[in-house]
């Protein structure tokens, strides 16, 4: 942890693909029931070729990755913007970098860049942590 | 445009559980690994934790399940599936664990559109309490996407 500086990436972590039986799953055990997820019926009425991801699955992904990273008594926050849905079968990575290290309420932490990109490259999350260092 | 009176607009939710079962499926459909704080209670307890470790993000979709969201959207007048999920930000104060007792207290922030009105965004803060002691704050944002007449 004492080895983290500005500009430390950390190592990128790539997730299984995303099916529809894990969206069934995910929307009972997180609480989000919206149907778009996983009604494909609904998806179509809405517009989309098929159901997507709630973007908190790719979140959550990224959560478990950084508790990997770091215990998690030392996590202060964590967050992100959705850019663009996750569809099926994609597979989600979770990247982080340190941006900066602070002193907040006497203690230091390390603020970190997180992303999750998919098979494509770009960006379907982009947001930020802080991390308690000692 | 959604009518910015719905502003300050507060919803209690009822005792919501932290449920050992629910938990690890979510804790199993996000990776975490079988052996760890979030799926065995025994590991937990090893690592000094009264049960399982509930997941960072957990706190999002039980928030999401006490309908708070629901009965605003449909207050303002927006179809759920016109609605896309737009940020989420978590700030961090006391660990939670399975068993424990929460209280989501969920106001309406913020109002605003971009793109001449095609994109409205809709901003609510939540305050997570346990026994009355905050324990995790919640910020999230709704994109609602209206419409553009041809």
């Amino acid at each position: 942890m004492s080895a983290l500086e500005v500009g430390t990436e950390l190592p990128p972590v790539e997730t299984g693909p995303i099916t529809r039986a894990m969206l069934a799953l995910f929307a009972g055990a997180s609480g989000d029931h919206n149907p778009i997820h996983i009604d494909t019926d609904v998806a179509r009425a809405a517009g989309f070729d098929d159901v997507f991801a709630h973007g908190m699955v790719a979140m959550g992904h990224l959560g478990r990755v950084l508790v990997a990273w770091f215990p998690q008594e030392r996590l202060r926050g964590l967050g992100g913007r959705f850019r663009r849905i996750t569809p099926v079968h994609a597979r989600p990575r979770c990247h982080g970098r340190v941006e900066e290290i602070v002193e907040v309420d006497g203690e230091r932490r390390a603020r970190l860049a997180l992303w999750v990109t998919i098979d494509d490259g770009d960006p379907v999350i982009t947001g930020s942590a802080e991390v308690a260092l000692d | 445009m959604i009518d910015r009176s719905v502003i300050g607009r507060e919803a209690v939710s009822e005792v919501v559980t932290l449920e050992r079962s629910r938990l690890r499926l979510f804790a199993r459909l996000l990776g975490h690994p079988p052996d760890g704080v979030h799926r065995d209670v025994a590991a937990a307890r090893a690592a000094g934790h009264p049960d399982l470790v509930v997941p960072p993000t957990y706190l999002a979709g039980l928030e999401t399940e006490t309908e708070a969201i629901y009965r605003t959207l449909e207050d303002v007048g927006v179809d759920l599936s016109a609605v896309l999920n737009g940020e989420q930000h978590f700030t961090y104060h006391h660990p939670l664990h399975a068993g424990d007792e929460i209280v989501f207290t969920t106001r309406v922030t913020d109002v605003y559109a971009r793109g001449e009105g095609r994109l409205e965004f809709l901003v609510r803060e939540s305050a997570v309490t346990r026994a009355g002691e905050l324990v995790a704050q919640l910020r999230n944002t709704i994109v609602v996407v209206r419409e553009v007449a041809a």
